[in-house]
């Protein structure tokens, strides 16, 4: 998806984009080809998902490289966004006005009037279940209901393209379930395209197999999410076993050919077993506590952190 | 509380029109000041304590014509420029500050809109707010005047209607780029209301401060610059110790500076860092 290939169908394409304030680097020679479909950008806090949204939005000015939105340039093209929706990862509601004057001026903003307007806004609203909260003022809204009406203000005017900042963030799970299916169902049934960013990789594969990972301003990885997981099983992964007869089971592992090293903690009942291919550790782990006869009381993995799998893919 | 898979259309009508956008902004500005208490009460108070005496004297002392020197001396007051410099500090106050409480930016300038456009219809809508009582009024008060004048010029009524009304543009114009250079400054707009009035009023105290040794000085005064206008354009000449390119020139930099500076302001706190 990044790189090579470009043609007419790409939504968001860049070239060697480059952006720094001052001397903080936002994006650093990010190549990215984003096709017609739901497209997940995941990282970390500050890998530069935010900026790279500011620069599709036109929103602030590239120092370096090439990026076409819809075919367009988007720095100075404001009629760009007619044809594309934004929902920001933070709040943005004006606190004094109800979710129906918000959504009546973004309506007014495109340029939509009058009984059609308010109709469509009746629509949107229930569409993303806000109907009954139309008429309370945003400022009273919850964390969810702000999201909703967010993204409510993204579709009002359907555009071609929608750009989702962290739209699940601070977000119970059954809200977050209902958002990932209203997503979903834009791109399938309503032919949207969507761009959607997390810090959360599961989240992101919730909603599309199409994602690229940003670490530090560079696209780290991209593709189909297999191949990310692919890439990722190339290297160990740290998880520690704590527990009653561990010893007993470090040396089982020892013999398992997807097991590079085991090494003991603090005390004898933790050890750190790196393995390179995780599936196969906990496929095989009630054989081993069997095996061993001992009981497992705690078990994490120390590369369940995105962190950890970034600094993996950029070979740190 | 979930979202239910219900039938989503999609939206077929036109997506465009830049100038329906200014209007947009500036109705949304003008509905929401006409909805604030503090901003009605001001614009009442404001017709009544600086237009209604005018007014009820013009309908009942008998004149022969509308006289510059009178609404000169009617607008030239101090109390005029004054309220209109109160209203603006409330007006504005709110405009730019608001939206940066909100993080309220990213709702303008992901719409097919850029900055100027942005500030214009916020400066539109202010506009039209101040105008109500720095604009309508003056030109209401010369026109019952030239409605009972006794005698029979009415060319010179209406020059002076047109001065009027040149005045009233003026003055409304005068302050909202400076409130509006104020309010992008912070996110309250208590802050923002007391920053514009107090910075008009320490120009008053300098300018009262340096005309002890200079009288020019006193162009620097906002109020006494619209007066030195007035006197300008009603009676043909600024006062002898004002230089009419200084009174340009201070004028001209109380709305074109701010009005800089707001824009500037906002490409780097907002965009296009």
């Amino acid at each position: 998806m990044t790189g090579e290939g470009s043609g007419p169908q790409s939504i968001i394409r860049t070239e060697a984009l480059s952006k720094w304030y001052g001397e903080v680097i936002g994006l650093n020679n990010f190549n990215l080809d984003v096709r017609p479909g739901i497209t997940g950008i995941v990282g970390p806090n500050g890998s530069g998902k935010s900026t790279l949204f500011k620069l599709v939005l036109g929103l602030i000015r590239h120092n370096a490289g090439t990026i076409t939105v819809l075919g367009r340039k988007p720095w100075g093209n404001a009629d760009l966004h007619s044809s594309i929706g934004f929902c920001p990862d933070y709040e943005s509601l004006p606190v004094d006005s109800t979710g129906r004057e918000y959504l009546a001026l973004v309506g007014r903003l495109h340029a939509m009037q009058g009984a059609e307007l308010s109709k469509r806004i009746d629509e949107i609203a229930k569409l993303v279940e806000m109907g009954r909260a139309l008429d309370r003022k945003t400022g009273g809204y919850s964390k969810g209901m702000k999201q909703r009406m967010k993204i409510a203000g993204a579709l009002l005017h359907d555009p071609e393209l929608l750009i989702l900042d962290e739209p699940l963030s601070g977000t119970d799970p059954l809200v977050r379930k209902d958002i990932i299916d209203l997503i979903k169902r834009l791109n399938r049934d309503h032919g949207h395209d969507v761009v959607v960013s997390s810090h959360v990789l599961f989240e992101i594969e919730r909603m599309t197999h199409n994602v690229v990972l940003i670490y530090k301003g560079r696209a780290v990885a991209s593709g189909d999410i297999s191949d990310i997981r692919d890439l990722m099983d190339k290297h160990p992964h740290n998880i520690i076993v704590e527990g009653r007869g561990i010893a007993a089971m470090a040396k089982l592992l020892l013999d398992r050919d997807y097991v590079v090293s085991v090494a003991f903690n603090d005390s004898k009942d933790s050890v750190t077993v790196q393995v390179s291919r995780p599936d196969d550790f906990f496929d095989g782990l009630p054989t081993l506590i069997d095996e061993a006869q001992c009981s497992v009381t705690k078990m994490y993995s120390l590369d369940d952190n995105l962190e950890a799998i970034f600094r993996y893919l950029v070979g740190r | 509380m979930g979202i239910s898979p219900i039938e989503y259309r999609p939206w077929k009508g036109v997506r465009t029109a830049q100038k329906l956008r200014l209007y947009v902004i500036a109705r949304s500005v003008v509905k929401h000041k006409l909805r604030s208490a503090g901003v009605i009460v001001l614009l009442v108070l404001g017709f009544f304590l600086v237009h209604t005496l005018s007014l009820l004297f013009i309908v009942l002392l008998p004149h022969e014509e509308l006289e510059a020197s009178d609404m000169n001396s009617y607008l030239g007051s101090g109390l005029f420029a004054t309220f209109s410099m109160l209203l603006a500090a409330v007006v504005t106050s709110d405009l730019i500050s608001e939206d940066l409480s909100n993080n309220s930016f990213v709702l303008y300038f992901s719409r097919a809109l850029k900055i100027r456009d942005y500030l214009t219809g916020k400066a539109g809508g202010a506009l039209f707010v101040m105008s109500l009582v720095c604009a309508f009024p003056p030109v209401l008060v010369a026109t019952v005047s030239m409605a009972t004048q006794t005698g029979s010029d009415y060319w010179g009524g209406a020059a002076v209607l047109g001065k009027t009304a040149l005045v009233g543009l003026l003055v409304t114009v005068f302050f909202v780029p400076f409130g509006l250079m104020v309010s992008s400054f912070t996110k309250r707009k208590s802050y923002a209301a007391i920053g514009t009035f107090m910075s008009f009023f320490v120009l008053e105290i300098v300018a009262q401060v340096f005309s002890e040794f200079d009288r020019a000085w006193e162009v620097v005064s906002p109020i006494e610059s619209l007066s030195f206008l007035f006197d300008w354009v009603y009676e043909g000449a600024a006062p002898y110790y004002v230089g009419e390119g200084a009174l340009v020139g201070v004028v001209s930099a109380f709305i074109v500076i701010p009005a800089a500076v707001v824009y500037l302001r906002l490409v780097r706190q907002v965009v296009g860092r």
